[in-house]
């Protein structure tokens, strides 16, 4: 091909433009202004700048500080107190007979054993909301006696609770120094101090209550308690063993109620044939 | 999702299915706590603990129940985001930037309570901290590729 024709065929080409430019000129349709601010939406982050990523952070700051500060704020649930203060129990009426870590009348025909930690939460909610209707219904009229015994599983702080209670069970306040565990359990620490101050709001012998808890006289029973405890099988807390009937953790009152009746339905059938 | 490149499609898709794995999490905790049943604590006793401390409600309402309304909120945003609603191709992504940020610094918060106030850890809650992290981390990539643009 001679120089003069290929001249005149790169005269005839159009001018070369980037590949993407060429896109743009020939693609993109000629739209009217107010279609092209319909179509500014559909392009994410277009005028996202630096500074409405900071002004995001401090959105982010703000409401954090906000939840920690709510987080931070003593929060007063129904019947309850502020940290800073004790929750102090009402005593039982003098007619139910207590003598150690007994609850009841010692010759009641039916035994509810439970294995307990005063920090462990579900024996908490079982101590105040399921223990009391046991009481009310079956304690109080002699059919049932409840034994509290130890299953220390949280560690120093609830052995030394458990340690307490067994103080106060030297002054036949064992059940009231149990309320007060439980009720003020999660929000007061159970350091000595407390546990002693704990002592004397419930009116008891503060030298003999604190000389027990200094000397942890208690330590034996406790031990005794576990020990006994792995022996029948007890893997967590609370365990009730009501009769025969092994009940792990804080069931309804319903399933206490249809092992109770069951056991007590199984003595009589006993006594009957004997 | 003709708005969506194959990139920003993968990083919502995960964000929901965080959030989803986020709300399942903090569903559980707060049904163990109105249901007062024991926490599946994978052989660890914290949860119990963790979840029954002082620190566990923010003006009486379980952190598990908001816990859930947060991912809630963070799959609602994301799924308007993917239906492409005006204002949440215009919004969401900074918003879930903000609401992830947020939830990481609370998150980052109540696992310092766990460690050193609390003195025990809730495997749960640890497993709804590095959910919103991850979550977090896909929206700041989100947010800096629509910052480059």
């Amino acid at each position: 091909m001679g120089r003069k024709a290929r001249r005149r065929r790169e005269k005839k080409r159009p001018p070369r433009v980037a590949a993407d430019a060429k896109v743009e000129v020939s693609q993109e349709p000629a739209l009217p202004p107010r279609h092209r601010e319909k179509r500014r939406p559909t392009r994410p982050g277009k005028r996202l700048h630096h500074q409405m990523i900071w002004a995001s952070v401090a959105v982010a700051a703000v409401v954090a500080t906000v939840l920690i500060f709510i987080s931070l704020a003593p929060w007063e649930s129904a019947g309850g107190t502020t940290s800073s203060e004790f929750i102090v129990p009402t005593p039982r009426p003098a007619d139910i007979p207590s003598q150690g870590s007994t609850l009841g009348d010692p010759n009641a025909p039916l035994t509810i054993i439970e294995y307990s930690d005063f920090l462990c939460p579900y024996c908490r909610t079982a101590a105040l909301n399921i223990v009391p209707q046991i009481e009310a219904e079956y304690v109080v009229t002699g059919k049932v006696k409840l034994v509290f015994k130890h299953f220390v599983v949280h560690g120093q702080e609830a052995a030394l609770a458990a340690g307490a209670a067994e103080c106060a069970g030297q002054q036949d306040a064992f059940w009231l120094y149990h309320d007060m565990l439980f009720l003020n359990s999660g929000t007061v620490d159970f350091t000595t101090e407390n546990l002693k101050q704990f002592g004397e709001e419930l009116g008891l012998d503060t030298d003999s209550f604190n000389a027990c808890l200094d000397s942890q006289s208690y330590m034996d029973k406790l031990v005794a308690d576990v020990d006994e405890a792995r022996r029948r099988g007890v893997e967590g807390t609370p365990t009730f063993y009501v009769g025969q009937t092994q009940i792990v953790g804080a069931k309804s009152y319903d399933t206490f109620q249809t092992a109770i009746e069951d056991e007590l339905a199984k003595l009589t059938e006993t006594s009957e044939e004997g | 999702m003709a708005d969506l490149p194959v990139s920003a499609l993968v990083r919502w898709g995960a964000l929901a299915v965080l959030a989803i794995a986020a709300m399942g999490v903090s569903a559980y905790l707060a049904y163990s706590h109105y249901a007062d049943q024991p926490i599946v604590c994978a052989g660890l006793s914290g949860c119990d603990t963790v979840e029954n401390s002082e620190y566990s409600k923010l003006v009486g309402i379980p952190v598990g129940l908001v816990g859930a309304l947060f991912s809630a909120g963070l799959l609602a945003l994301v799924l308007a985001r993917l239906a492409r609603l005006p204002l949440a191709v215009e919004w969401a992504s900074l918003a879930a930037f903000s609401m992830t940020l947020s939830g990481v610094a609370f998150a980052a918060y109540l696992t310092y309570l766990e460690l050193f106030v609390i003195e025990d850890v809730c495997i749960w809650c640890t497993t709804f901290a590095a959910i919103v992290t991850f979550a977090w981390l896909i929206t700041l990539v989100d947010v800096l590729a629509l910052a480059r643009e």
